[in-house]
């Protein structure tokens, strides 16, 4: 019995030493060198070069592991290099990414979203510059990807990362160097139809038709009815997606006489907020706006009791689902941005060589900075390029009349998520990018009226062309300016308003960062490009 | 009178109860039922919204009920290889981490409940002081980091290894334990060794059943380790899996290139309701055990 003791405590003993031994080695797999292979000519390497294993750490996306979904296995085919990857979590990356870089980041590159991080390691010197590897070892970089884009994104001269562009609004098969426009409000087409009434075009014509709603209530919600329904972020949401436009406010900045004005000083700012506070007075937009999640817009929505709210056109799929069960026979439809007395129908985006999907930047502490440029430079193949985001003629896509439809389910199990993969993009990525969107003819409609019905109301707001150097510096005051702006609008709609709580809230707007940021943009524009 | 006359001839041992003492009664049960109902509706909803059909759910329709039952969800959820691995990750985290800290635990409060070996009202002091001071999140972090223990699941088991608290109960109830029956072990020849193992040990048992329930539910549910100390996707744990998946939903930035494919409301809410079921099921087992578990080592004698 003494001895059965004794053999206990030497297991237990043995497994805490296993569990210890066990946890420190390292959790990579030694797999094969496949540098030997050339691929069609594209590869610049001498066969039989040995290529370094690359770790990168990348964001989260769920449903998928990177190191095992189809498009890394294609990418470690044809360019010869293993790159094994970590996340980040999908609940606050930014502080575990600062904790990585803080504690010398063991990763050879990271792709990332937020520029504002990007700007404070480049400034503590924490990146690597690129210029000098991209010239040397990356003509596929310097081929795709503008002087502009990089310009950008020069902190004291030099550029730290590889920005992947977002895609690039196409007008028939050619770009047109804006952003694609992504909200605006969705209405219920059948029960307008039922009214016998038109789509909207001026804001007074959609205040008649939200009144209408309230008064006759045609999907017979009874008390329940709400004409408009919007999140807790209403006040700047609508500026930008589709209401802005009618008060002069669409962007956050104007050109006014060669100057930019912050929208705050605008009088239209003022308006719109009078719009604002009349539709919530008279019932026409959702008392509960302030305290609604995101998902609870969706669900007043698809329950029916909501005839309008403002959403993406990538949940036009999900939408028409819910309402398959729900509200058999609904239909829905984008409204056009509209226009009144103060300003013309305008979505507000984003400059295109300013607007970064993702980006890729290479710690100082790699030592494969090189193998990372030509891993990248070598994803930017046309070749290599297209089946990493299309996969294989025939398999994945089809292609008519120029334009790629894909193949389902094939694209989505071996390409849907090819864009968490991107380091860069082909010019020609706009047009393979359209795949995707073709995956659900609802999901294209939808995409297609905003980005093509309504592409001519998208107005580029002036200030998405700063660079990062000063945005950088201005970030923390843009927050909390922002966020003065943000309460400002959700108290004086639905508590006081008046020319003198106004007066008093541009002061402390301005007090609180307003006036350095006025100063600074407008130093930048007297020199900018126009 | 009449009453205590009757109560006497009938039931000389029952106490009758007055309208005070049901009017308490009835207050409390009420007042436990409405906080249980409390506790368990939100509970209720998730499990009802993992089961109904991904229409209903979008739209707010589904309350304690399942709507449009399916078992879709579920099915997809237990079969997807990352919540597997997350799963696997915290089931042997959980086991071997309770082993080891129990282990580890019981044979650091022994000698310090002998309170007449010279020194040890030192040690102990050394360990109360951990419990108000701590090193700090970072340079706990950059620490880690040196022992290259990052990113490996060595740390979650190693990392927090000896709660101070659980060990002070085991220690409160070693000290309640007889000295006559060690005195005699000791007469009889035995070493420190063998009176740990033989008599101590299964004396212990209780004690060490409750710091194991409390153990093995710390390591099951801990977030925070995993999300500071863990990169790789392979090595993920349960509630990490968890909240990135409820966090991926709620942001809307990342949805419009990857065309709002974030995992639905339905099945995030399956993930959950699956993730609870290993609690679920040791629970009543352990239920006792969690009651008596703090103030095992508090009574002497």
């Amino acid at each position: 019995m003494l001895k059965s003791k004794r053999v206990l405590a030497g297991i237990l003993s043995l497994l805490v030493a296993g569990a210890a031994l066990g946890g420190c080695q390292k959790e990579e797999t030694t797999e094969p060198q496949s540098g030997a292979a050339s691929q069609s000519g594209t590869s610049s390497q001498t066969a039989g070069e040995e290529k370094p294993d690359l770790k990168a750490l990348v964001g989260y996306h769920s449903g998928m592991d990177y190191n095992t979904y189809p498009v890394s296995k294609y990418l470690e085919e044809k360019t010869g290099y293993h790159v094994t990857y970590d996340t980040l979590p999908a609940d606050k990356p930014d502080d575990k990414l600062n904790a990585i870089m803080a504690s010398g980041a063991d990763y050879d590159f990271i792709i990332y979203r937020n520029k504002q991080l990007y700007a404070n390691y480049a400034q503590q010197g924490a990146l690597t510059d690129l210029e000098p590897l991209v010239e040397k070892y990356g003509p596929n970089i310097t081929k795709n990807i503008s002087k502009e884009s990089f310009d950008n994104f020069r902190i004291g001269g030099k550029y730290y990362m590889i920005p992947s562009m977002n895609v690039n609004l196409l007008k028939g098969k050619e770009t047109t160097g804006k952003t694609t426009i992504s909200n605006s409000v969705i209405i219920r087409q059948d029960i307008l139809e039922k009214l016998g009434a038109s789509i909207p075009k001026t804001i007074d014509e959609f205040t008649a038709l939200l009144q209408r709603i309230k008064d006759e209530d045609p999907n017979q919600q009874g008390a329940k009815n709400i004409p408009l329904v919007a999140g807790n972020s209403f006040g700047t949401d609508f500026m930008g997606m589709g209401l802005g436009g009618a008060f002069g406010i669409a962007t956050s900045w104007v050109d006014q006489n060669g100057k930019l004005v912050p929208r705050e000083e605008l009088p239209g700012f003022k308006e719109y907020i009078r719009y604002l506070k009349e539709l919530y007075s008279k019932g026409l937009l959702d008392k509960e706006a302030p305290a609604n999640a995101a998902n609870t817009t969706k669900e007043k929505f698809t329950s029916g009791r909501a005839f309008a709210f403002i959403d993406g056109w990538w949940d036009f799929p999900a939408l028409l689902d819910a309402f398959k069960k729900t509200q058999p026979g609904a239909e829905i439809t984008f409204l056009p941005a509209l226009s009144g007395k103060l300003g013309k129908a305008a979505f507000g985006t984003s400059s295109y060589e300013n607007a970064i999907d993702t980006f890729l930047m290479i710690p100082h502490s790699s030592q494969h900075a090189e193998d990372v440029i030509k891993y990248v430079n070598l994803k930017l193949d046309e070749e290599i390029f297209k089946g990493m985001v299309l996969g294989e003629e025939g398999v994945d896509y089809t292609v008519k009349d120029g334009a790629y439809y894909p193949i389902l389910p094939a694209f989505m199990n071996d390409r849907g998520n090819a864009n968490e993969y991107t380091t860069g993009v082909t010019k020609s990525y706009s047009i393979y990018w359209q795949a995707r969107v073709h995956k659900d003819e609802n999901l294209f409609k939808a995409f297609h009226q905003l980005n093509g019905d309504y592409m001519d109301m998208l107005v580029v707001d002036p200030i998405s062309r700063l660079p990062i150097e000063i945005s950088a510096q201005l970030a923390q005051e843009q927050t909390v300016v922002n966020d003065l702006t943000n309460q400002f609008i959700v108290q004086s709609v639905t508590g006081d308003f008046s020319d003198e709580t106004y007066q008093a809230f541009l002061e402390q707007w301005k007090s609180q960062g307003g006036d350095d940021i006025i100063k600074k943009v407008n130093d930048w524009y007297a020199t900018a490009k126009k | 009178m009449e009453n205590q006359a009757a109560s006497g001839a009938a039931a000389p041992s029952r106490i009758r109860k007055t309208g005070e003492d049901y009017a308490v009664d009835i207050f409390s049960y009420v007042f436990m039922g409405l906080l249980a109902v409390v506790t368990l509706v939100p509970f209720l909803h998730v499990a009802a919204k993992a089961f109904s059909a991904e229409w209903a759910v979008t739209s707010g329709s589904v309350g304690v009920v399942p709507v449009d039952f399916q078992l879709d969800s579920m099915r997809i959820v237990l079969r997807s290889k990352e919540f597997l691995v997350a799963f696997g990750n915290s089931l042997f985290i959980t086991f071997v981490g309770t082993v080891v800290t129990l282990v580890v635990t019981a044979m650091t409060a022994y000698p310090l409940s002998k309170r007449n070996l010279p020194g040890m009202r030192f040690f102990l002091g050394i360990f109360l002081f951990t419990m108000f001071f701590g090193g700090g999140m970072i340079p706990t972090y950059l620490w880690m980091q040196d022992l290259k223990l990052l990113n490996t699941r060595t740390i979650l088991i190693v990392g927090g290894l000896i709660n101070v608290y659980h060990m002070l109960i085991i220690k409160n109830y070693y000290e309640g334990l007889p000295e006559s029956v060690e005195e005699s072990a000791r007469l009889d020849g035995a070493n420190n060794f063998i009176i740990l193992f033989k008599i101590i040990l299964p004396l212990s048992v209780p004690v060490y059943a409750s710091i194991a329930v409390f153990t093995a539910v710390m390591k099951w549910n801990d977030y925070f380790s995993a999300m500071l100390y863990i990169n790789s996707p392979a090595l993920k744990t349960l509630p990490l899996y968890l909240r990135d998946l409820i966090a991926e939903a709620q942001d809307v930035l990342s949805q419009q290139n990857s065309l709002g494919e974030v995992s639905p409301e339905s099945m995030i809410s399956a993930a959950i309701v699956a993730s609870t079921v290993p609690i679920l099921i040791v629970y009543p087992f352990m239920q006792k055990y969690f009651i008596k578990g703090i103030t095992v080592g508090s009574v002497k004698g």
